[in-house]
């Protein structure tokens, strides 16, 4: 997987344990961070934050836009050459490039990746 | 939806072989997903297990994490009779493990519900020290039936 798409994998999945670690529910569980005197919720934050760094500030501006819209699935799977966020058929060649480089759908504007 | 319903005979293993966490979570996620997609699940999870441990003592651990890999809830269960270290909050081995892996985002949050019932099964299940009672998959989705009747 490219890189520049797996850094944008894994904000993504911050993002969704940061949106889950906020509600009640979760915390009844009682999960707690590496050092139980920690915030949990500022450990993923700060944590977030690193990530953040590594993204483009372009790219991450497009990544905040996406997830605003969406509320989730920003980086998506392309499978058997459509669109694993809107549905929509990619043309061959761009589904073929998404193995290799940072390509974005032409319809939902999501980041696309391909898994063998 | 109850817990009974998402687990299968064929994603639970009451042997698991792993002694560390890793190998742990390694064996849980192939009884869902093979190959590469196994390899981005156990970074999901493994990414959460750094915040903080899913091992939520007594024993119990529940590795959890939504992926966009999965399009609706999973689970998969296994337990270890020798214990596996897990960092878990009491310090103790972890015996029994629910995986619980979700979609990025799901219809009535039934994620974050099935992650309650799951702790709240697991609490029965130390209270009443039943972990190792079960001798067969079938007889483990019987006890968690009975536990999750209890606990509605």
């Amino acid at each position: 997987m490219n890189a520049k798409v797996e850094t944008l994998r894994s904000l993504e999945e911050f993002d969704h344990i940061l949106r889950d670690i906020e509600t009640a529910d979760y915390q009844a569980v009682g999960f707690q961070a590496v050092k139980a005197s920690d915030d949990f919720i500022k450990t993923a934050e700060r944590e977030r934050e690193k990530l953040t760094r590594k993204v483009d500030p372009k790219l991450l501006a497009m990544y905040e836009r996406i997830m605003k819209r969406y509320g989730g699935r920003v980086v998506v799977q392309v499978i058997r050459e459509f669109c694993g966020g809107c549905y929509v058929k990619l043309p061959s060649e761009l589904a073929s490039r998404c193995r290799t480089e940072l390509v974005t759908c032409p319809n939902c504007g999501r980041f696309l990746y391909y898994v063998k | 939806m109850t817990l009974t319903s998402l687990l299968r005979p064929d994603r639970i293993n009451l042997d698991l072989k792993a002694k560390k966490k890793p190998e742990a979570l390694r064996e849980l996620v192939h009884m869902i997903r093979q190959g590469d997609d196994a390899d981005l699940l156990l970074a999901t999870l493994t990414k959460r297990e750094e915040l903080g441990s899913t091992g939520i003592g007594k024993g119990i651990a529940i590795p959890h994490g939504r992926s966009l890999l999965i399009d609706k809830l999973e689970m998969a269960v296994g337990r270890s009779t020798k214990g596996v270290e897990y960092d878990s909050i009491d310090h103790k081995a972890a015996h029994l493990f629910f995986l619980i892996m979700a979609p990025p985002q799901d219809p009535g949050n039934q994620y974050l519900i099935t992650l309650g019932r799951v702790a709240m099964v697991c609490q029965e299940l130390t209270k009443k020290k039943r972990l190792f009672d079960p001798q067969t998959p079938d007889d483990l989705i019987e006890l968690v039936r009975s536990l999750e009747e209890k606990i509605r």
